[in-house]
C-alpha cells in the first residue's frame, strides 16, 4: 500500500493509513523523504494510522531531521489516538508540530 | 620384482633426474615409488640386478624393500654395519668393485641364498639430510664392464632422488594416518554430542558434559514423555579410548529409545544390561543411574546400577545417598534391577560421574563429601547458573580435568513449564493459550498482532492494554528480526502465550546468536534520533521483562508479563 501525496497551495500533504510496522516502516521513510526533496513544508496526515511502532517513529524522527536540515516544516495532523500514545511513551509529542486541523488546506 | 630391461638407457644424469622426478611425483605410495626408482636404476646403469635396502628402526637392521633381476631378496635382512652396504653407509660414499669376492667386507650369504653369483657391485648410501636411511647396490653390469664414473655419477643423482620421495611417501603416509584418525575422532565426537540432550529450559533439569579428551567415557539425558514424566539417565562407561567411547554411544541410544517406551527404571536397566552383556566385549562395563521424575506428585523412581550415589538435598537442608544395590551393567546378563521411590517435594537431586568427586583441588581430592557441600552452597542459585558457578568454584573451569566430567540436577521446586505439561492437569498458575511459529519476516508481523489481540481479549484486558500489547510484542519481534536474525527475513521464532493469573505471558524464542544486552538496551530518549526506541516501548509497557538463560547456541528466549490494570 502506498501513500498518497497531494500538492496544493506551495504545500504537499501525505496521508498515513494502515499499520506501520517493520515491513511498512521502510516504504514510508522512502515516501517521506521524497515528499522533502520536493522543497515544501509538508503535512503528514495520520487520522486512518491504526498501528505504529518504532520502526514507523523513526521513519518520521528521519524525516523530521531532514526537514529541519532544508529549513522545511514538518506536521502531524490529526494522530490517532493510537500514534498520540506512541508518541507519547517515546516523549516525542512534544518534539513534533501536531495539530488537529488541517487549517487552510483542503483536499 | 620388476625385471630390468635392457632396451633404451640414459646416460645423462640430468635427463635421469628428470625420468625419476616424474616417477616420484607420479605416487605417495612409498613401496611402488621405491621398486619403480630401482628399476631405473638398474636400466640406467645396464646393470643385471639391483637392490635397495632401508634401515628398520626396530630390527637395528637393513631390510631389503626392492630388489631387481632374476632373483628377488625382498625382505632379506643384512645386520647393520656388514657387508658392502654397510661399509658404503659407514664411510657415506659410493663403494665401486669388479669383483664383489675380491672384497673383504663382502657377505656372499644372499648369493649362496639365491643362487645369483656377484660379480661387478656399485652401492650408494641413502640418506635424508644427515641421515642414513639405506643404501642401493646395483649388480652386475650386463656388457661385463666394471661400473665407470658415468654410473657413478648416475647412481648418485638417482641415490639422492630415490632418498628424497622416500621421506616424502613416509611423511605423506603419515600425515594420511594422522588426518584419518583426526576425522575419525571429529566425527566421534560430533556423533556422542549430537547424543547429549538439548538443554531444555522448560523442564527443571540441566546437565553438563566435559570430555577429558575429545570423546567421552560419560553421557547424561532427560527428556518428557507424553504422560508428563521426565525420564533422566547420568552413565559411566569403564576404560578410555574409542571402545568405550562406542558402547557410551549404543548406551546413550538405547537408553533414549526404549526411554520412552516405559516408566519403570528397573526394568529399563534390565532390558540394557541384557544387551550390553550379550554383545559387548568382555571386561567392559557401564555404571548407570535412570529414573523418572513425575512432576505431579514430584516422586522419583530410580535405579542404581553400580554407579556412585545419588545425593538428594532437602528443604531443612539435609542429604541423603541414594548407593547402587545391583552391580554395573554388562557383567551378569540375568540380573533383575528394582527400583526405588524418592520422594521429591521441593528436593534436588544431583547424579554425577566420577570425574567430578575425583577432581583434585591441590592434592585433595574432592571426594562425595565435597560434591555435597557444593551442591548445599549452590542450591540457592538458578539451576542454569549453578553448573557453571559450582565449576568456577573447583577451578574446574580453568583446568582441564583428567577424566570426564558429567553431572545432572533436578531441581523439583520448579516445576516444568505449563505447555510441556498433560493438559488434563488441574488448573495451574499459568495455562498454555497457544504457540505461534512463524519465519522472521516483517510481513508475518501483522498476523502475530492479529492472533495476539483475539488472546488478549479474551483475557479481558482493556482496549488500550491491548494496544500496548500489540506493541510491546511487536517491538520484541521485531529485535529478534533485526538483531537475532540480522533483518534476512529468515528465521524461526515461536511466539507463545501464556494465561497466568489477572494477566498474560508472553515466549518469544528464536534460533538465533544470543542477543546481547548492549544490542537491545533503552535508548536515552534526550536523543532525538531514529531507531532504539522499542525496548524503551517494551519496559514502558510490560510488568516484567527478562531474558531466561539458555545454553550457548540455543537462541534467545524473552519472557514478557503483562498484567491487568484492575488487577494490579
Amino acid at each position: 500500500m502506498n501513500y498518497p501525496i497531494e500538492e496544493k497551495e506551495e504545500m504537499l500533504v501525505i496521508r498515513l493509513n494502515g499499520e506501520i510496522d517493520l515491513e511498512k516502516a521502510p516504504l514510508l521513510r522512502e515516501a517521506l523523504l521524497e515528499a522533502l526533496d520536493r522543497g515544501y513544508p509538508l503535512l503528514v496526515e495520520m487520522s486512518k494510522v491504526v498501528y505504529i511502532d518504532s520502526s514507523g517513529i523513526a521513519s518520521l524522527v528521519e524525516a523530521l531531521q531532514n526537514a529541519r536540515k532544508k529549513n522545511l516544516e514538518l506536521t502531524l495532523i490529526s494522530p490517532s489516538p493510537r500514534v498520540r500514545r506512541v508518541l507519547e511513551l517515546a516523549r516525542l509529542d512534544k518534539v513534533f508540530t501536531i495539530r488537529t486541523e488541517m487549517g487552510n488546506f483542503t483536499p | 620384482m620388476i625385471p630390468s630391461s635392457d632396451s633404451t638407457s640414459i646416460t645423462d644424469p640430468l635427463a635421469f633426474a628428470a625420468t625419476l622426478s616424474g616417477d616420484l611425483a607420479a605416487s605417495s605410495d612409498i613401496n611402488y615409488t621405491i621398486r619403480r626408482v630401482l628399476g631405473e636404476m638398474v636400466k640406467a646403469l645396464k646393470a643385471q640386478a639391483g637392490a635397495l635396502f632401508l634401515y628398520d628402526e626396530e630390527e637395528k637392521n637393513l631390510i631389503c624393500r626392492a630388489s631387481v633381476g632374476p632373483v628377488s631378496i625382498e625382505g632379506q635382512s643384512i645386520p647393520f654395519g656388514e657387508g658392502l652396504v654397510g661399509s658404503a653407509i659407514a664411510r657415506d660414499r659410493i663403494i665401486s668393485t669388479h669383483d664383489a669376492y675380491r672384497e673383504k667386507d663382502f657377505h656372499n650369504a644372499m648369493d649362496q641364498n639365491t643362487g645369483f653369483v656377484t660379480a661387478s657391485l656399485i652401492c650408494a648410501p641413502l640418506r635424508i639430510g644427515d641421515k642414513a636411511i639405506g643404501a642401493v647396490e646395483i649388480l652386475n653390469k650386463v656388457d661385463g664392464y666394471p661400473f665407470g664414473q658415468q654410473d657413478e655419477d648416475l647412481l648418485k643423482v638417482a641415490a639422492s632422488s630415490a632418498a628424497l620421495a622416500i621421506s616424502h611417501a613416509r611423511a605423506t603416509t603419515q600425515l594420511v594416518e594422522q588426518e584419518s584418525l583426526k576425522r575419525e575422532i571429529e566425527l566421534a565426537s560430533a556423533i556422542q554430542r549430537s547424543l547429549l540432550p538439548r538443554e531444555h529450559p522448560d523442564l527443571p533439569l540441566r546437565g553438563f558434559n566435559r570430555a577429558a579428551r575429545q570423546i567421552s567415557g560419560d553421557f547424561y539425558d532427560y527428556f518428557q514423555l507424553p504422560g508428563g514424566k521426565i525420564a533422566f539417565a547420568l552413565g559411566d562407561v569403564s576404560g578410555k579410548g574409542m571402545n568405550a567411547a562406542l558402547l557410551t554411544a549404543k548406551t546413550a541410544s538405547i537408553f533414549r529409545c526404549i526411554g520412552k517406551a516405559m516408566t519403570d527404571p528397573g526394568r529399563l536397566l534390565t532390558i540394557l544390561n541384557r544387551e550390553i552383556a550379550e554383545t559387548q566385549t568382555q571386561g567392559m562395563f557401564v555404571t548407570m543411574i535412570a529414573g523418572y521424575y513425575d512432576p505431579k506428585d514430584q516422586q522419583i523412581l530410580i535405579a542404581n546400577a553400580g554407579h556412585l550415589p545419588a545425593l538428594v538435598l532437602r528443604a531443612d537442608g539435609s542429604i541423603q545417598r541414594y548407593e547402587a544395590d545391583t552391580p554395573p551393567l554388562g557383567i551378569m546378563p540375568e540380573i533383575r534391577f528394582t527400583p526405588r521411590t524418592i520422594d521429591m517435594s521441593n528436593a534436588q537431586l544431583l547424579i554425577f560421574s566420577d570425574g567430578l568427586n575425583e577432581w583434585k583441588q591441590g592434592d585433595q581430592e574432592l571426594g562425595i563429601e565435597g560434591v555435597e557441600k557444593l551442591f548445599i552452597k549452590y542450591k540457592d542459585t538458578s539451576l542454569a547458573n549453578r553448573i557453571s558457578l559450582m565449576m568456577a568454584d573447583t577451578g574446574m573451569d580453568k583446568n582441564q580435568a583428567d577424566d570426564d566430567v558429567t553431572l545432572l540436577m533436578l531441581d523439583a521446586a520448579l516445576s516444568p513449564s505449563p505447555h510441556l505439561l498433560p493438559s488434563q492437569k488441574p488448573l495451574a498458575p499459568t495455562q498454555q493459550i497457544v504457540d505461534l511459529r512463524l519465519n522472521a519476516d516483517p510481513s508475518n508481523l501483522k498476523l502475530a498482532r492479529g492472533l495476539l489481540k483475539a488472546t488478549a481479549e479474551a483475557q479481558d484486558f482493556s482496549e488500550e492494554e491491548i494496544d500496548d500489547i500489540l506493541l510491546a510484542v511487536t517491538e520484541a519481534l521485531e529485535n529478534v528480526m533485526v538483531h537475532a536474525y540480522e533483518k534476512k527475513g529468515e528465521g524461526e521464532i515461536i511466539l507463545s502465550l501464556s494465561r497466568i493469573e489477572n494477566g498474560l505471558k508472553v515466549h518469544i524464542r528464536d534460533f538465533g546468536p544470543k542477543v546481547t544486552p548492549e544490542q537491545v538496551k533503552p535508548r536515552d530518549l534526550s536523543q532525538i534520533r531514529p531507531g532504539g526506541l522499542g525496548t524503551h516501548f517494551i519496559e514502558q509497557i510490560m510488568d516484567k521483562v527478562e531474558f531466561l538463560p539458555l545454553s550457548e547456541g540455543e537462541g534467545n528466549l524473552l519472557e514478557m508479563i503483562k498484567m491487568r490494570k484492575e488487577a494490579s
